[in-house]
């Protein structure tokens, strides 16, 4: 089923005070989630995020279309109503997207192998700072661990 | 009319085991298609999620319908409804009614 049918049922659930367990796909938050093998427990944004939260969004693309990504939170801009939220993928070099409060869904509260063992919920900062150096760390990942 | 051949094939699947759909599934459409979430439990696993085309659908909503009004449905009750609300063979019917009951036994939707 399409993310686009799915992700708003999600929304309704974690609204609805539920915890929500999915299997994102994609290498985007490498080396914290591995797409198609890990899955994430989101549960519904209350309050204000925290920057190095992982987010679950629906956010805009360059060329103006709407796509769900689960990434981390890097940056908030402005506040209260008018605030954006800037996310960036881990397994990212570059890009970044941005988004409105409402358009936050979920938040990552737990991170599991495909054996359901919990993996380390890194808050992602020291990542952040890594992004000079990223690319050779995600090779070494790439070559190490997968 | 039952055509030749169906009650063997009836009888091959034991349509008189007693079932019931397990409380708390909701039925939902999702663009063309359904999904059951199970909305009593606190977290809601969508790698889980039991997808339904329209006559799984159909066949669930009959399902809970048995379970609300008699405690309990069979395969044959199933293969009645899907008969009666659409141009099958009987025995066409009774194949699909099995196979989706499998699968939601597998999935611990019905018990």
């Amino acid at each position: 089923m399409a993310n686009e049918i799915l992700i708003p049922e999600m929304a309704r659930l974690l609204q609805a005070g539920k915890l929500v367990r999915f299997t994102p796909s994609g290498v985007s938050m490498r080396p914290f989630i591995e797409g198609g093998k890990d899955s994430v427990v989101l549960t519904s944004v209350s309050g204000e995020p925290q920057r190095g939260d992982i987010l679950l969004a629906r956010v805009q693309t360059a060329d103006n279309q709407h796509v769900y990504v689960l990434h981390r939170l890097v940056r908030i801009e402005g506040s209260g109503q008018r605030a954006n939220y800037i996310l960036q993928g881990d397994g990212n070099l570059f890009g970044e997207e941005m988004c409105c409060r409402e358009e936050l869904i979920g938040k990552v509260v737990r991170i599991e192998t495909a054996d359901g063992k919990k993996k380390w919920l890194s808050n992602g900062r020291v990542w952040y700072w890594l992004r000079p150096v990223r690319k050779w760390l995600l090779k070494i990942y790439r070559h190490t661990m997968i | 009319m039952v055509a030749p051949g169906t009650q063997m094939v009836i009888e091959n699947l034991q349509t008189h085991n007693d079932m019931r759909t397990i409380n708390g599934f909701r039925l939902r459409k999702l663009g063309n298609e359904y999904i059951l979430v199970g909305e009593s439990v606190e977290l809601i696993n969508f790698n889980k999620m039991i997808t339904l085309n329209e006559t799984a659908a159909f066949l669930w909503q009959s399902a809970e319908e048995n379970t609300a009004r008699h405690g309990s449905f069979t395969a044959s009750d199933l293969c009645d409804a899907l008969c009666k609300e659409y141009d099958v063979a009987p025995e066409k019917a009774m194949t699909d009614v099995d196979a989706t009951l499998h699968a939601w036994s597998d999935a611990g939707v019905i018990e």
